[in-house]
């Protein structure tokens, strides 16, 4: 936050920032944590001034911020203006009633060749072509495959004619913007820069709005800065879930990202990112591999406003998530 | 044979050694003489304020119901001025209990004739982690509405049933808009707020008087329940936060912490007296089970649970002579030697931790939270027991549909 001087309020004449200053109070984030009736040696003449500027200062702050909403509003504003966005495969839809809500931070569990990429690349797709919205994919792991994208939407515009096929087809190509970061840092450098674009750029009602960001995978970078008796990574892992809540929440974009699973003591298996990041994700869904078999099953083992009990089996085909083919 | 309790005991046996040491004789049945103590006056000093049962009367007629009576919560009376921590891991329902904590602050005590039980009051909810959904504060609601009106009618129709039924169908249409009416101005009584750090909470909580003041004014409801979920979201932000300017004076005091909680104790204290209310806070436990028992680690949990009598004593007298308290503590049979105090790592600034009047654990019945168990749960059990005031009881608890049961 700003020093108290860059804030430019009339009311915070130089004596008074002068007098602050001999308490410490420098930037907006020392105001915020003093109790500002309570400093010592304040001249009587000058408490109304002062008055003046705390009401003026917060008042600043409020606007800065949300305000209260009710929850007749939330519901309201839940109903007409927030969309699920499907990931193309109906069982897993219906799992988690309706897609990926926008809004939200979906993050899906599992180890290698489990399907996470596949699930990931998939709903880009699916997005990209079905609301023609950009989505920004971050990919940590050079695991984003155009080829395999390239399929995915052939297969996906299969039902259109030729002609309309082509146009279709380089619009979703556009929409779906592939970011790379190979470190934690150019991580955080990257959500913010996105953050500012959105915020500067106020997004547009219909095409060509943001509605979906792909980290995949946000373990791949925090997993290395973790462990050890130094809480710097922890630090860096809270603060990129905070950004991604942030762009999730306050812009209405839903957000996925992936978690790969580590050899834990007992020799099960558990999420890289453990108990401090369990609560960045609204939903979480795991995903494991039948021996053998081809099957994938996804089972939800967090959600926000359901129980945890259900689960969808699929396989991978060409066209990406299919009904399970051995079964059905 | 009566038990007299006597307010003031000390002081009467004072003056009374006092007396004895002056001369004697000490008592005079006239009385009103300097230095003398009468005889009307040493009974009138002995004489009981109160029988014991004139004060379980007076202390029961006072008392409120709790603010909120949902399980896991119902074993203590809880009332504006307490601040309650829930602790306990991911997916234990800490968010659950205060949503069913809202939606019966929110539900009204009674409606059109009907009974529901809530305290009609204002909810604010700060939230910290932004993961607060509406449509699962909407579906708790919904479920407790239907619940009182299907029972409510079941009702009607057995007292009605001597009589011909003249027009059902328009009744059940009326209570369809009536409770569409009640559902809506509950959830208007309801305030949320997302947080993405501590100094946005404390700005929060600094702007918050004028808000506070226009919400009063609007529903002309006082506020109830504050909840904060979750207290220890932005503890490893806040741990490496520091002031990037220079430092100006001997004064400055470097952003840490301890200064953040400070602050926010602070301020929620000074909101408490203009307005008080019953603070819940959830509070995640970071730490994973398998860092727990590092031995360098300070399990600050364990401190002070040991049951002494004292203590028991003190939880007696937090009671306030509830009668149920007293049921419980004689029916429910002595817990085996292996009924586990449920402990979790403490790492919330002292400042937080003496603003805490009531604490709560809560922890999964089977396995550990933290693996991937590959085996959908579907009856997922939790344990609650209460660490401040200490009670032994463990309950055990499902979430249904929209009901939290004890099992």
């Amino acid at each position: 936050m700003p020093p108290l001087a860059a804030l430019a309020l009339p009311s915070l004449s130089p004596e008074l920032l002068s007098f602050f200053a001999t308490h410490g109070i420098v930037s907006v984030e020392d105001f915020l944590i003093r109790d500002i009736y309570q400093l010592p040696g304040l001249r009587a003449a000058d408490s109304d001034k002062l008055r003046k500027a705390v009401t003026e200062v917060l008042a600043f702050l409020e606007n800065g911020h949300a305000s209260w909403r009710n929850g007749w509003d939330l519901f309201n504003n839940l109903e007409h203006n927030i969309r699920f966005l499907p990931t193309g495969y109906d069982s897993l839809d219906s799992l988690l009633q309706g897609g990926l809500r926008e809004g939200t931070v979906t993050e899906l569990v599992g180890a290698s060749s489990c399907g996470k990429t596949q699930l990931c690349m998939q709903v880009s797709a699916h997005v990209a072509v079905r609301f023609g919205a950009m989505v920004a994919y971050i990919d940590t792991s050079n695991s984003f495959s155009s080829e395999r994208l390239e399929q995915m939407l052939n297969d996906l515009l299969n039902s259109q004619r030729e002609v309309e096929k082509t146009g279709a087809f380089m619009q979703a190509l556009k929409n779906i913007v592939c970011y790379r970061a190979f470190d934690v840092y150019s991580m955080l450098i990257l959500l913010q820069k996105l953050n500012t674009s959105i915020e500067n750029h106020s997004q547009k009602t219909h095409s060509g709005r943001l509605r979906l960001i792909v980290v995949d995978s946000v373990s791949s970078v925090i997993s290395p800065i973790l462990g050890g008796n130094i809480s710097q990574g922890h630090t860096l892992m809270m603060s990129i879930g905070q950004i991604l809540k942030k762009l999730a929440v306050d812009n209405s974009i839903a957000v996925l990202t992936t978690n790969h699973t580590v050899t834990g003591e007992s020799g099960n298996f558990k999420p890289a990112l453990g108990e401090s990041w369990k609560s960045v994700p609204h939903v979480r869904l795991l995903l494991r591999r039948e021996i053998a078999d081809g099957i994938y099953v996804a089972s939800l083992t967090k959600h926000s406003s359901q129980a945890c009990t259900k689960e969808a089996a699929f396989s991978i085909g060409r066209s990406g998530l299919q009904a399970n083919v051995n079964h059905e | 044979m009566h038990i007299l309790y006597v307010r003031g005991g000390s002081k009467i046996l004072k003056r009374a050694l006092r007396e004895e040491d002056a001369q004697s004789p000490r008592y005079s049945t006239q009385g009103g003489r300097k230095g003398w103590v009468g005889m009307e006056e040493m009974q009138a000093w002995v004489c009981p304020d109160e029988t014991a049962r004139a004060m379980l009367g007076r202390v029961l007629g006072h008392r409120l119901p709790s603010l909120a009576p949902t399980p896991p919560l119902h074993r203590l009376s809880l009332r504006p001025g307490h601040v309650v921590e829930i602790v306990g891991p991911s997916g234990c329902a800490k968010s659950e209990i205060l949503i069913q904590a809202a939606v019966t602050c929110i539900l009204p005590r009674e409606w059109k004739g009907v009974t529901f039980g809530g305290s009609e009051g204002l909810v604010m909810m700060f939230d910290l982690d932004c993961r607060f959904d509406i449509l699962r504060l909407v579906h708790v609601l919904q479920c407790r509405i239907n619940e009182v009106t299907v029972r409510h009618a079941s009702q009607d129709k057995e007292e009605s049933s001597s009589l011909p039924t003249t027009q059902p169908s328009q009744l059940t249409v009326a209570t369809v808009e009536d409770t569409n009416e009640l559902f809506k101005a509950c959830l208007k009584r309801f305030y949320h707020k997302c947080c993405y750090n501590s100094f946005e909470f404390l700005a929060t909580l600094k702007t918050i008087r004028p808000q506070l003041q226009r919400m009063v004014e609007d529903h002309e409801k006082a506020l109830q329940l504050v909840l904060i979920d979750s207290i220890g979201a932005y503890y490893w932000l806040d741990r490496a936060c520091q002031s990037t300017l220079p430092v100006a004076s001997d004064s400055y005091r470097t952003l840490s912490l301890q200064v953040v909680f400070e602050a926010v104790v602070r301020e929620l204290r000074q909101i408490l007296q203009t307005h008080p209310f019953l603070l819940i806070a959830s509070k995640g436990t970071i730490f994973s089970s398998s860092t727990r028992d590092n031995p360098g680690n300070r399990d600050l949990a364990h401190f002070g649970q040991k049951e002494y009598p004292e203590r028991l004593c003190e939880v007696a007298l937090n009671q306030e002579f509830s009668n149920e308290q007293f049921r419980y503590r004689t029916t429910t049979e002595k817990p085996s030697k292996q009924t586990e105090k449920m402990s979790h790592r403490e790492y919330m600034p002292a400042v937080w931790q003496g603003f805490v009047t009531h604490r709560i654990v809560l922890q999964r019945a089977h396995g550990s939270a933290s693996e991937v168990t590959y085996a959908v749960d579907k009856t997922l059990i939790i344990k609650a027991q209460w660490e401040r005031p200490f009670l032994r009881q463990v309950d055990k608890f499902i979430i249904e549909e929209g009901f939290i049961k004890l099992i």
